[in-house]
C-alpha cells in the first residue's frame, strides 16, 4: 500500500496511537475494495490518549463483506487483545472497537466503515489521509446505486449480542473510564462508567434471564435498571452478581491502578458468576489485558 | 484419560526451579540485545527471534540448529546465572537458545528434528522466563500453557505449534539435548499431574465450512495473508488430523481458482510436516 499524506497527523503528541493507526492502515489497505483510509482526530480534545479512530471507505457493494471480515482481520493481522465489539451508542455508523497493543500500551482502536462515494466517506476536518486510491491515480469511487449502510445498521441493531461481546465491551469501557478518571475528567469518566455498568447489566440479562431477548439499544433513561435488583435477587447466582455489581457501582470510576485492579476483579467476578464459560474462554486475553495495564 | 496418556508422550512438566535463580536468569535474559536473530521464517508468522547460548560455533547469532557437540557462546559467557543453571542440569547439549515470541506471533503447525542425522535421542526442554496465559503449546490435540517456575519437556517430532496470542512478549530458554543418563535422571519424575491441559474440541463440518467461507471472503477481497493466518490459527483452537489447516488453505485457493497458490501451500504442508 502506498500511503498518501495529505495533512499533518492529528494528535502528533500521541505517537503510540499514530503508530498503531499506521499498522492498522497497512493491514486494512491491502484490499483493493478499500478506497480510502482517514485517521480522524479525537472529537473533544487531544487528551484522549490511547484512542484512535480510523474512517474506512469501502466499495459500496462490499461494505457488508468488509464488516464480516473486519474482526478476524484486526485480530489476525494487527493482534487485538480482545475480540472487537460494535459500539451501538454511535449513531448512523458501523463503528467497532478493538483493543490493540502498541509498544507495551493498549490503544482503543475505533474503525468506522462507510460506503465509498457517499457523504459519510468525506474525511472530517483535521483528518489525516492514510490511503486515497483516487489521489494515487485510481478511479474515484462510484456512488453506490444502493446505500447498504441503513440496512446493515438495522441488522446490527436487531442482532443479539452474546455475553462474550458484552464482557469485552465492559473491559474496554473500563480502560476508557480509567484514562478519564486518572486525567481528572471526572464527568466524562462518570458517563463512561454508566455505559460500562450498562454493558455488564446486559451481560447478566443475556446470561441469567430466560427469554431476555435482544438487548434494547435505545431505552428510555434508567429503564433497563428498573426492577433489576429484585430480578437478580430471585436466585443465588443472581444475588452473588448483585453483590459484586453493587460493589462496582459503589466504588465508582477507578482513578488509580489499585482501584482499576479492584474494578477489573469485580467485573470478572460478576461475569464469572453469570457466564463462567465465557470468562474461562477469555482467560488468555484477559491475562494479557491485565499485564498491559500492569495489574499483575 | 487416553488422550492424556498419549499427550504425556509429547509434553511434560519436569520439576520446579528455584525462584531466586529463575529471577536472576530472567533479568539476564531481559537485558540481552534487542537484535535477536530471525530464523525459520517459513515456520512462523513473524515475531519469533532467538539468540544462541550453546552451539558449535560459539556465535550467538548462529541460530539454525543442527547436530553438534555444543559449547557455550560468547553471549552465555556474559550471563553467569544462566550459565550456572544450564551447567547444573549436567546435560549434553546440542543447542540452547533464548527465544522471544512477540504478541500475535505463531510458530505454525510443524514437526522438528527430522533433518537431524545423529542416531542419539533428541529432546527439547523449555524454561519459561516471561509468559502470559495466552501463550500456549499445542500438541496431540491439546493446548498446554508452559507456566513460569518450572522446567518443561517437549518431543517436537510430533506435529506441534506455539503461540503468543495476545502478549506481552514471551521469553523462554529452549534447550535441545541428547538423551543420556543425566537426562533420564533429570526427567525421572516428569508428568502432567496438576498441569492444566485444555483438550481441544474437534470441529464440526459446519464450523470448518464457516471458517473456510470466511477465508475465501478474506482472500477474495485481497486479504490473502489474513485468510491464510485465519486458517493456520485454527490449529490452536481445534483438535484435527495433522495438516488439516494446510488442506483448508489449499481448498480456499482452489475455490478461488488460484491454482498457483494452492500448489504452493500443498508443497508447504510437505515441508512443515516432513512429508517428503
Amino acid at each position: 500500500m502506498t500511503a498518501t499524506l495529505v495533512l499533518d497527523p492529528p494528535g502528533a503528541g500521541h505517537p503510540t496511537a499514530l503508530a498503531c493507526l499506521d499498522r492498522v492502515a497497512a493491514a486494512l489497505g491491502t484490499s483493493p475494495e478499500v478506497h480510502a483510509l482517514h485517521a480522524v482526530p479525537p472529537p473533544a480534545d487531544p487528551r484522549h490518549d490511547g484512542e484512535a479512530l480510523l474512517l474506512v471507505a469501502v466499495r459500496g457493494d462490499r461494505l457488508g463483506d468488509f464488516c464480516s471480515v473486519l474482526d478476524t482481520l484486526v485480530q489476525s493481522e494487527v493482534g487485538a487483545v480482545l475480540p472487537g465489539w460494535r459500539d451501538r451508542s454511535v449513531p448512523d455508523a458501523l463503528e467497532s472497537v478493538h483493543l490493540v497493543p502498541q509498544d507495551d500500551h493498549l490503544v482503543r482502536l475505533r474503525v468506522r466503515a462507510v460506503p465509498a462515494g457517499t457523504p459519510a466517506a468525506e474525511p472530517p476536518a483535521g483528518s489525516r489521509t492514510l490511503l486515497d486510491r483516487a489521489a494515487e491515480g485510481g478511479a474515484p469511487a462510484d456512488t453506490p446505486e444502493d446505500d447498504l449502510l441503513p440496512a446493515l445498521l438495522a441488522a446490527e441493531h436487531r442482532r443479539d449480542r452474546d455475553p462474550a461481546e458484552l464482557l469485552t465491551e465492559t473491559l474496554v469501557r473500563l480502560h476508557t473510564v480509567h484514562a478519564d478518571a486518572r486525567a481528572g475528567r471526572s464527568l466524562e469518566a462518570y458517563g463512561g462508567f454508566t455505559l460500562l455498568c450498562t454493558a455488564l447489566r446486559e451481560l447478566l440479562r443475556a446470561s441469567l434471564i430466560a427469554g431476555a431477548g435482544p438487548v434494547p439499544h435505545a431505552e428510555p433513561y434508567a429503564a433497563g435498571w428498573a426492577g433489576f435488583d429484585a430480578t437478580l435477587a430471585l436466585t443465588p447466582i443472581g444475588r452473588r452478581c448483585r453483590g459484586e455489581l453493587h460493589a462496582l457501582v459503589a466504588a465508582g470510576p477507578p482513578a488509580d491502578t489499585p482501584a482499576l485492579a479492584h474494578a477489573v476483579e469485580l467485573v470478572l467476578r460478576t461475569a464469572g458468576h453469570a457466564a463462567p464459560a465465557v470468562v474461562a474462554g477469555l482467560a488468555g486475553p484477559v491475562d494479557s489485558y491485565r499485564r498491559y495495564l500492569h495489574l499483575d | 484419560m487416553k488422550a492424556l496418556s498419549v499427550l504425556s508422550e509429547q509434553v511434560g512438566r519436569i520439576r520446579a526451579l528455584d525462584p531466586y535463580t529463575l529471577d536472576l536468569v530472567g533479568r539476564e535474559a531481559l537485558t540481552v540485545p534487542e537484535n535477536l536473530a530471525t530464523e525459520y521464517g517459513e515456520y512462523q508468522s513473524g515475531g519469533w527471534k532467538t539468540l544462541s547460548l550453546y552451539n558449535d560455533s560459539g556465535d550467538p547469532m548462529d541460530a539454525t540448529i543442527r547436530d553438534c557437540e555444543a559449547k557455550e557462546t560468547t553471549l552465555l559467557e556474559r550471563m553467569p546465572a544462566t550459565r550456572e543453571l544450564l551447567r547444573s542440569f549436567g546435560l549434553r547439549y546440542m543447542w540452547a537458545r533464548i527465544a522471544r515470541l512477540q504478541p500475535n506471533s505463531f510458530l505454525w503447525e510443524h514437526k522438528d528434528y527430522h533433518e537431524l542425522t545423529d542416531e542419539r535421542q533428541h529432546h527439547r526442554l523449555h524454561i519459561p522466563l516471561v509468559t502470559n496465559r495466552s501463550c500456549a503449546l499445542v500438541t496431540g490435540g491439546a493446548r498446554v500453557h508452559m507456566a513460569h517456575g518450572h522446567l518443561w519437556w517437549l518431543m517436537p517430532t510430533h506435529a506441534h505449534g506455539a503461540c503468543n496470542l495476545t502478549g506481552p512478549d514471551r521469553l523462554h530458554i529452549i534447550m535441545d539435548c541428547y538423551g543420556d543418563e543425566a537426562f533420564e535422571a533429570l526427567t525421572a519424575d516428569m508428568g502432567l499431574d496438576g498441569v492444566p491441559v485444555d483438550l481441544l474440541p474437534e470441529p464440526s463440518k459446519k464450523e470448518l465450512s464457516e471458517h473456510l467461507d470466511l477465508a475465501v471472503m478474506l482472500a477474495g477481497m485481497g486479504y490473502h495473508e489474513a485468510a491464510e493466518h485465519s486458517l493456520l490459527r485454527l490449529f490452536y483452537r481445534y483438535a484435527m488430523p495433522d495438516g488439516t489447516v494446510y488442506d483448508l488453505i489449499v481448498s480456499t485457493y482452489q475455490r478461488l481458482g488460484d491454482e498457483e497458490r494452492a500448489e504452493a501451500w500443498a508443497a508447504k504442508k510437505n515441508v512443515m510436516l516432513c512429508l517428503d
